[in-house]
């Protein structure tokens, strides 16, 4: 047996949005893993003094 | 490893975000507002034509929610993921609102924008309108906490740096909501979004009668925009001047650099309505200025002197020269915690902390400062002035321009003739992108005037970002503008189909291009050209 469509799904702009957040959805994420994930950064306090309050730091500019 | 590649590219990929984003925002700002009018005029007058035109404007407030949601959360994201130092250091503060905002929108405005399209059989008309107008206060209470948010990045009050947690700590909770600052931007805000909202339904509007179709919808829609349309281009510009003056208390560096105001002037000092700054040789080419105008926005008074960049940089050196002591002592107290020395030295110039750490741009070990880094890290402190000048004299010259097209309107709708009005009409229609220009040209002015700092006096800018590496960010870049400028054609499109469909897209057989009833012009009526 055939379920019916949800109310929002049954006229023709219901389905276009639908259709537009459920692939902006999979996009985002997709950009999400393929250049954010894994590059955890560590923030502790130890990790930012090193940053901010270690004259010995490595850094270019 | 940090280069200003990175830290160019973050900001880059942060400006394309934000300024995207604030495409959706002030039409579901302000047409949320304006669907509780036509929504109230409908329970109170019981006309079905006001409940088709909320259904009707409400079906465009859908597709630019639609469209719009998850642009938001793109950027609450870069926070971690493009920003963790700055997640960090300023978090406990910048999460509170951030997360109600997070609460508002996801609980309060989501809520009742289903509702409100979901609710019409299920609801009195009573209750649907209650949900209209919680749905619209949903939506400006989350920009209520986002520009508390931005606010405390402009002026940050009510925090204090630990040298412990190495990070912001609040101290008052009611300071940062009531931060001038923020409030100002806050009323500003939703009062362009109100006019975005009201020049998109007076532009369409205009566009139907020019056409001469379902004239007494667009009538009726024409009038309610006219007159919200007014008050709201009348408050931008009253509470905007309300905004400079907190920007003139708060950051005198950006008004200086919005007005290109080199020298300090003797008060009150003039508004240059017209240069070339020359930020080489620090001063304005074609100077044209009108006198007192500035000095009376920035101080409100004709005594108090408001400084021009050159004194700013000379104050903002002592500043550096003293951030330096914070930062040697804020090594020292990482090392030892117990160096009383160090902590009495910290505590002397720890409101310079921020100043100092501009310096590790060019040097790890900011005690070993040259004079010449010094004097780059003084020249930073001052963003590039051409383009914040430019953006905010656009943004301005547009304001009034709107202030006087709602001004005609209104005039016209009380007289009962604006229809005859063919120009007005099109001026109307043709001026519909406008508003969108004026508002990212006011983000322009309010995030570039901030820099160098993300949080102003207390955390520059390169300081801020996440260790990426320039692939990743180029890589996201593309991605997001790629499908961004798809999700813009598509919003666009569905915008001008159902736009130009109008009321009969509401299927009821009452307007143009349906089967005629109640004085509705057939689909064949010749168009007029605009």
């Amino acid at each position: 047996m055939k379920l019916p469509l949800p109310v929002f799904l049954q006229n023709r702009l219901g389905r276009e949005i639908a259709l537009a957040i459920a692939i902006k959805l999979v996009v985002i994420a997709a950009i999400f893993f393929a250049f954010f994930h894994g590059n955890t950064v560590a923030t502790d306090p130890d990790a930012v003094a090193e940053r901010l309050a270690n004259p010995q730091q490595q850094t270019t500019h | 490893m940090l280069t200003e590649e990175l830290v160019d590219l973050s900001r880059l990929q942060f400006a394309v975000t934000a300024l995207y984003h604030f495409l959706f925002v002030p039409l579901t700002l302000g047409l949320a507002f304006i669907l509780v009018i036509m929504e109230l005029t409908y329970v109170i007058t019981d006309r079905p034509i006001y409940k088709d035109m909320v259904r009707f404007w409400g079906r465009l407030f859908g597709i630019n929610f639609a469209l719009g949601v998850t642009t938001g959360i793109t950027m609450e994201f870069q926070f971690g993921t493009n920003w963790a130092y700055y997640s960090h250091y300023v978090g406990d503060i910048f999460g509170a609102p951030l997360a109600i905002e997070g609460l508002m929108a996801f609980f309060l405005e989501s809520t009742f924008i289903g509702l409100f399209f979901f609710g019409w059989d299920r609801l009195n008309k009573w209750q649907h309108f209650m949900v209209t107008v919680l749905m619209a206060l949903g939506s400006n209470l989350s920009a209520l906490w986002i520009l508390i948010a931005n606010g405390w990045m402009q002026n940050p009050v009510g925090a204090e740096f630990s040298f412990v947690t190495m990070r912001m700590e609040m101290t008052d909770f009611w300071a940062i909501v009531f931060n001038p600052d923020a409030q100002a931007k806050f009323v500003h805000t939703v009062s362009a979004g109100y006019v975005t909202a009201s020049l998109f339904v007076l532009g369409i509007s205009s566009w139907y009668l020019l056409k001469g179709r379902d004239l007494d919808f667009a009538r009726r829609s024409f009038r309610i925009a006219a007159g919200f349309g007014f008050a709201s281009a009348l408050s931008v510009i009253v509470l905007g001047d309300e905004s400079g003056y907190t920007v003139g208390e708060a950051q005198q560096t950006k008004m200086a650099a919005i007005e290109a105001m080199w020298e300090t002037e003797p008060a009150p000092a003039a508004f240059t309505l017209f240069a070339l700054p020359n930020q080489k040789a620090e001063r304005n080419d074609y100077e044209l200025q009108i006198p007192y105008v500035l000095g009376l926005i920035g101080t409100r008074s004709l005594t108090k002197e408001l400084p021009g960049i050159k004194e700013i940089k000379e104050k903002n050196r002592a500043r550096i020269e003293s951030g330096i002591q914070a930062v040697v002592a804020l090594e020292k107290l990482r090392k030892n915690r117990d160096d009383w020395a160090a902590r009495s030295q910290f505590d002397l110039h720890k409101a310079d902390l921020g100043f100092g750490l501009l310096l590790k741009k060019y040097t790890v070990d900011v005690s070993q400062a040259t004079p010449e880094m010094i004097q780059k890290a003084v020249d930073d402190t001052i963003p590039k002035v051409a383009p914040l000048f430019w953006s905010f004299r656009i943004m301005v010259a547009l304001g009034f321009a709107f202030l006087l097209l709602f001004s005609l309107a209104l005039f016209y709708s009380v007289k009962g003739n604006f229809i005859e009005k063919k120009w007005l009409l099109r001026w109307a229609f043709w001026f519909i992108p406008m508003p969108w220009i004026a508002a990212e040209l006011g983000w322009v002015v309010a995030e570039y005037g901030r820099q160098p700092w993300t949080i102003y006096g207390v955390l520059p800018t390169h300081l801020s970002v996440s260790n990426l590496t320039p692939a990743n960010i180029y890589g996201s870049l593309a991605g997001f503008v790629g499908f961004y400028t798809v999700l813009l054609v598509v919003e666009m499109y569905l915008m001008t189909k159902y736009a130009r469909q109008g009321p009969a897209s509401l299927g009821t057989g009452k307007y143009h291009g349906e089967k005629a009833s109640g004085g509705a012009l057939p689909a064949d009526a010749p168009a007029q050209k605009i």
